[in-house]
């Protein structure tokens, strides 16, 4: 009598391989179709009021000027340069001040990732109050 | 005897049945399901240096401008006045405090930009955030 209530009970033990196969399996699946997200960046800027006789005003001496051209090439202060100079002068300047006003111009037919790598070296110095003004008559008026 | 010593040397499975469940849990959870509302075709430019893009505002208008300088939301090409229309609403219904993030492809050009630019700053958002690729996925 107790060898038969042994035997039942062995017998309603729960099969787990299947289970576990089904686990793995899926588990596999997962692993092997999930895709980390790329981390994104953003770069604060501001843009003036795009009404032309507002922009007829010369900027304060006290802001840093830089122009982007067509071939990431770079104007600071009516000198070409390099993104290494322009790193290590705004890091100059940005000792002073972190607040001071970075003016950025950018020709019409420039590339976008020059000015995006304009404002990362501005976020890497520190520099916060950035202002993106738009050169060259390509939509009407210039803006910015 | 021998019945009892094959009982006691059976591998107790709960514990990594547990485990694998918690990880299938996790898995599915952080599981994208619902298709994204961007362009993938658009390279954004480089930023190491530019702070991490994170808890974006539920306001934010994603304006995507591609290589050919085609301007977009949620997939949806809108021409500069069009963008205009529904620019001027959304900064009319928020009292003019909606974040604005520009999705430029890095060989946009830059008149390109400009007419999201001026679009935003003629409906009064002056405030505009570019997006940059800070981290690849081949970089984690």
């Amino acid at each position: 009598m107790a060898r038969k209530r042994k035997r039942e009970q062995i017998e309603a033990q729960l099969e787990m391989t299947p289970m576990i196969d089904v686990v793995f399996q899926l588990l596999v699946f997962f692993v092997l179709t999930i895709k980390p997200e790329p981390i994104f960046a953003q770069l604060d800027v501001s843009r003036p009021a795009p009404d032309p006789d507002a922009q007829k005003e010369d900027p304060p001496d006290d802001m840093i000027n830089i122009t982007v051209f067509k071939g990431n090439r770079i104007v600071l202060a009516n000198t070409v340069v390099s993104f290494e100079t322009l790193e290590s002068k705004l890091a100059q300047l940005a000792q002073y001040s972190t607040t001071q006003t970075v003016l950025i111009k950018c020709m019409g037919d420039s590339e976008h990732r020059t000015l995006i790598s304009v404002l990362d070296i501005c976020a890497k110095v520190q520099l916060k109050n950035l202002s993106v003004f738009s050169l060259g008559a390509t939509t009407g008026s210039r803006g910015g | 005897m021998g019945k009892r010593r094959a009982e006691n040397m059976e591998v107790n499975m709960t514990p990594m049945i547990d485990v694998v469940f918690q990880l299938i849990i996790f898995f599915i959870v952080t599981l994208k399901l619902e298709e994204d509302l961007i362009d993938k075709k658009i390279e954004l430019a480089r930023s190491r240096n530019g702070p991490t893009l994170e808890n974006l505002d539920p306001k934010t208008v994603t304006i995507e401008v591609t290589r050919r300088g085609v301007i977009k939301i949620a997939k949806r090409p809108f021409s500069p006045p069009q963008l205009e229309v529904l620019m001027g609403a959304a900064a009319r219904r928020f009292n003019y405090q909606v974040p604005v993030l520009v999705r430029g492809d890095q060989f946009a050009q830059h008149k390109d930009i400009r007419k999201v630019m001026d679009v935003c700053a003629g409906v009064g958002l002056w405030r505009i955030k570019f997006a940059a690729l800070k981290k690849d996925v081949t970089e984690q």
